[in-house]
């Protein structure tokens, strides 16, 4: 069997980072939460996910210096990200960012099973 | 001959002829009566004698009678003798001519009576004409020399006139020197511009007089040059010019009002000459030196603001008083004309830096000349300006270190120029300065006759208007941020329980359930137009053109909205041009959101069953009209003006469907407004039978124009929210 693709939640706001837990652990996938940028850095560092779910306004580090630390690593380099946030799609910083992910979703237009679909592709499964 | 001797002649004429005649019938006669048969000798020679002593008989009664009648005819004729005499007389000029009536018969008498009163009534007349002509012409005559007296008199005036035109000529002379000068020393006060002037205005009066102009540091408050000015006509050489030089140094010697205490006039003072010559004046060494020369010192109130010196090469030219009082009067009215204006400046000036410096505005004004007029004390905290005098270029140089908003960077000193020259303002929307904001005016300044006398810059402070800017839209930015986060996570926890991810929900829990989130879909929709509007609304929508297919992009709203035309039980038709249109510059975001909004209106509004939403795509001559047509409940008439306007929805419209935020319209103005196309709508109100047989509004007939060169790009910061 192959082991369960890892999935790394960063978001401060609870309730949404805890649906999404639910919602991907329920279909097979091992997600875990980072409250910020820091942890976000410490845990991807240390369990290298398949893919990280990145939300942008947290405190202590945003998702942008995290994003962008992250692929200052050899590792980081290459880790599939989406970006998660309620920011509306044209906000200056995340224009930059979006080169450097995979996709840009606004969680407020996207239904949880079609951002299920997301990762899904992004995984290729 | 006179008439009596002329009838006399006449009648022996004829008495002699009758004569002959009859001697010749004698003759005849004694032919008859003695025919030559019985002609003989002896009868012959007594009847010839017989004959001759007839014809001799008949000639001496011809001639008595002849005699007779001479005698008689003189008789009659003498005393018509006085009269001839008297008409002959008169007719050699003889007026004193009478007949003497006591010579003559009674007849006669009355005659000469008469003859004698006509010829003293001629003379008379004569006499009475002679006096009258008489008259006239001494009158004539009297008038003849009057004339003359008058002529002589006329002449004499246009003697002295002639005399004092050379006089007049050379007073016009001077009042158009003075006259051209006064302009233009009305159209500057600097002072060598000024000095100039007065040296070409004298120039025109005295063409080879060498004129040369010092002025002194009086107004100046720092190094100050020391120069001669020369101007000339003609050529001028280094002897000329070092006799010049003397003779204004000792010009100045004269004038202890120079003495001023300031320490810069005592350096200057000090200093040595420096001669520049006015690019008209040649140098030749080879010329002679002046012989004469006048001085002519320019006192402003209490100092000594210049010096001219005249000088020529003419002797004794500047020892002719005529001379003297013609540079003396066009000087003393330059000098008087200076000093008026100069008063006036001040005055104006005054007013002017009263007026300027009340303004809260920065303003910075300069003459014609670039050099600044004034500065209120708004402008020098914006500029942080020290000192008195700052240049144009100063100014700019400092401005153009400030940030300026939008990408192209503008070149101040052209931007000026062509304010000035031009006659047109030009405005810098945002220019930043020591972290305050500012939108700069630059302006032309005219004077009263429209003329330009200069620029103006205005500073008008925006910081808090910007921050206000900055603050709206980080509010709303921040706004519809938190605000989407409940929301989302309302949507997803509804969507798990939906889902069975809490155990299984009976009938009406899921219900409930979907109204639940149906209505967090609805405050999701409207954050984000919410946000929409707050973009477009500060102008800041960024409108990013590119080649689209517009053909494509309509079928792929149309695609998106099959569903939901379903739903309504409405059928979706495409009209598009047979000919594939090329591509259009589109912003595609921004243009799909007014298709999007046409087409869901067309499909809300439509009346229930199956009706048409007709979506066409039209070529025009200078534009695509893209158009959507319903046969729905149709804009009523009263609420057609207000379809655009934010929030409004019509009473029917609300009535049919609850749920819209009377947005979507006021976005799609605004997006085409943004990027120069037009929107419009055709609502007829008129009754009519849709495909159920019921008569409803009449439907509605959106339409949007692109122009065929695309939509206009704007360098905003935001773009659509999602």
């Amino acid at each position: 069997m192959n082991h369960k693709k890892k999935i790394l939640i960063v978001d401060d706001e609870r309730a949404l980072a805890k649906a999404l837990e639910i919602k991907l652990n329920h279909l097979g996938f091992e997600a875990s939460i980072a409250w910020d940028g820091e942890e976000c850095l410490e845990i991807a560092f240390r369990e290298h996910p398949d893919l990280i779910l990145m939300d942008i306004v947290m405190p202590k580090m945003d998702g942008i210096t995290a994003i962008a630390k992250l692929r200052e690593n050899e590792w980081g380099k290459n880790v599939p990200i989406i970006i998660l946030t309620n920011l509306s799609s044209a906000e200056d910083a995340t224009e930059a960012a979006k080169k450097e992910v995979y996709d840009y979703l606004v969680k407020s237009d996207w239904k949880l099973e079609d951002v299920v679909e997301k990762v899904r592709e992004v995984l290729g499964e | 001959m006179s008439l009596r001797r002329k009838i006399i002649f006449s009648l022996v004429l004829i008495i002699l002829l009758f004569g002959f005649v009859a001697f010749g019938m004698a003759l005849f006669c004694f032919n008859d009566l003695f025919p030559a048969e019985e002609r003989n000798g002896a009868f012959a020679v007594s009847a010839l004698t017989s004959s001759f002593w007839l014809g001799f008989l008949i000639l001496t009664t011809i001639l008595g009678v002849g005699i007779f009648l001479s005698f008689l005819i003189n008789k009659l004729f003498k005393p018509l003798g006085p009269f001839e005499e008297a008409v002959e007389k008169m007719s050699q000029g003889d007026l004193n001519v009478r007949v003497d009536e006591n010579q003559l018969s009674n007849d006669l008498k009355k005659l000469a009576q008469a003859f004698n009163l006509m010829v003293t009534n001629v003379v008379k007349s004569r006499e009475a004409v002679d006096k009258k002509v008489g008259l006239q012409v001494a009158e004539i005559q009297e008038k003849e020399r009057e004339i003359e007296e008058q002529q002589k008199a006329t002449i004499n005036i246009l003697e002295d006139v002639n005399n004092s035109q050379e006089e007049l000529k050379l007073r016009y002379k001077e009042l158009d020197v003075i006259k051209s000068l006064t302009q233009e020393l009305g159209s500057t006060l600097e002072e060598v511009t000024v000095m100039k002037n007065i040296a070409l205005a004298m120039q025109d009066l005295f063409p080879e007089v060498v004129i040369s102009f010092v002025i002194t540091p009086i107004l100046a408050e720092e190094k100050f040059p020391k120069i001669i000015h020369v101007h000339s006509l003609g050529k001028v050489g280094s002897p000329y010019l070092k006799k010049v030089e003397k003779w204004i140094i000792a010009g100045f010697e004269k004038f202890p009002l120079y003495l001023k205490k300031q320490k810069y006039w005592q350096k200057w003072i000090k200093a040595n000459f420096s001669i520049e010559m006015d690019q008209h004046v040649r140098k030749d060494e080879e010329s002679k030196i002046p012989l004469s020369h006048l001085n002519f010192p320019i006192v402003i109130p209490n100092t000594l603001a210049g010096l001219i010196n005249f000088s020529s090469t003419v002797p004794n030219f500047f020892e002719n008083q005529k001379n003297v009082d013609v540079v003396n009067v066009i000087m003393e009215n330059a000098i008087q004309t200076i000093e008026r204006l100069k008063i006036l400046i001040t005055s104006e000036h005054s007013r002017l830096h009263d007026l300027v410096e009340s303004m809260k505005n920065g303003v910075v004004m300069f003459g014609p000349n670039r050099r600044m007029i004034v500065a209120n004390s708004s402008a020098k905290k914006v500029l942080n300006l020290r000192g008195k005098n700052c240049s144009l270029e100063n100014i700019l140089n400092s401005m153009q270190k400030g940030k300026m908003e939008g990408a192209k960077k503008i070149n101040l000193m052209d931007l000026y120029d062509i304010a000035v020259q031009e006659s047109r303002l030009q405005r810098i929307e945002s220019l930043e300065i020591d972290r305050h904001f500012y939108e700069v005016v630059i302006t032309p300044v005219n004077d009263l006759q429209e003329e330009i006398s200069g620029g103006a810059i205005i500073f008008h402070d925006i910081t808090h208007l910007k921050e206000i800017d900055r603050m709206k839209t980080e509010f709303v930015s921040v706004a519809s941020h938190q605000l989407r986060t409940p929301l989302t996570s309302i949507n997803w926890y509804v969507e798990m329980l939906q889902s069975g991810d809490a155990g299984e929900l009976n009938k009406n829990q899921k219900v409930f359930l979907d109204e639940i989130y149906k209505g967090s879909v609805r405050m999701v929709k409207l954050v984000n137009e919410l946000l929409n509007v707050s973009r477009l609304e500060t102008g800041r929508l960024r409108v990013s053109p590119k080649p689209t297919y517009l053909d494509e992009l309509i079928e792929d709203i149309i695609h998106e909205l099959e569903a939901m035309a379903n739903k309504y039980g409405c059928e979706l038709i495409f009209k598009k041009p047979k000919k594939r249109l090329p591509k259009i510059a589109l912003d595609e975001m921004l243009m799909r959101q007014v298709i999007h909004n046409f087409i869901t209106n067309a499909i809300r509004y439509s009346s229930v069953g199956k009706d048409k939403v007709t979506v066409s795509l039209l070529e025009q001559v200078d534009e695509y009209l893209v158009s959507v047509a319903d046969q729905g409940i149709g804009i009523p008439k009263e609420a057609q003006g207000k379809i655009f306007q934010k929030f409004f929805r019509a009473d029917n419209a609300r009535k049919k469907e609850g749920e819209g935020s009377g947005i979507g319209m006021y976005i799609s103005k605004m997006i085409m407004d943004a990027s120069m196309g037009r929107i419009w709508f055709e609502s007829p109100n008129r009754k009519i039978k849709n495909t159920k047989g019921k008569s409803e509004g009449g439907g509605t007939t959106f339409y949007a124009a692109i122009p065929k060169k695309g939509m206009l790009a704007h360098e905003g910061e935001r773009g659509l929210a999602t």
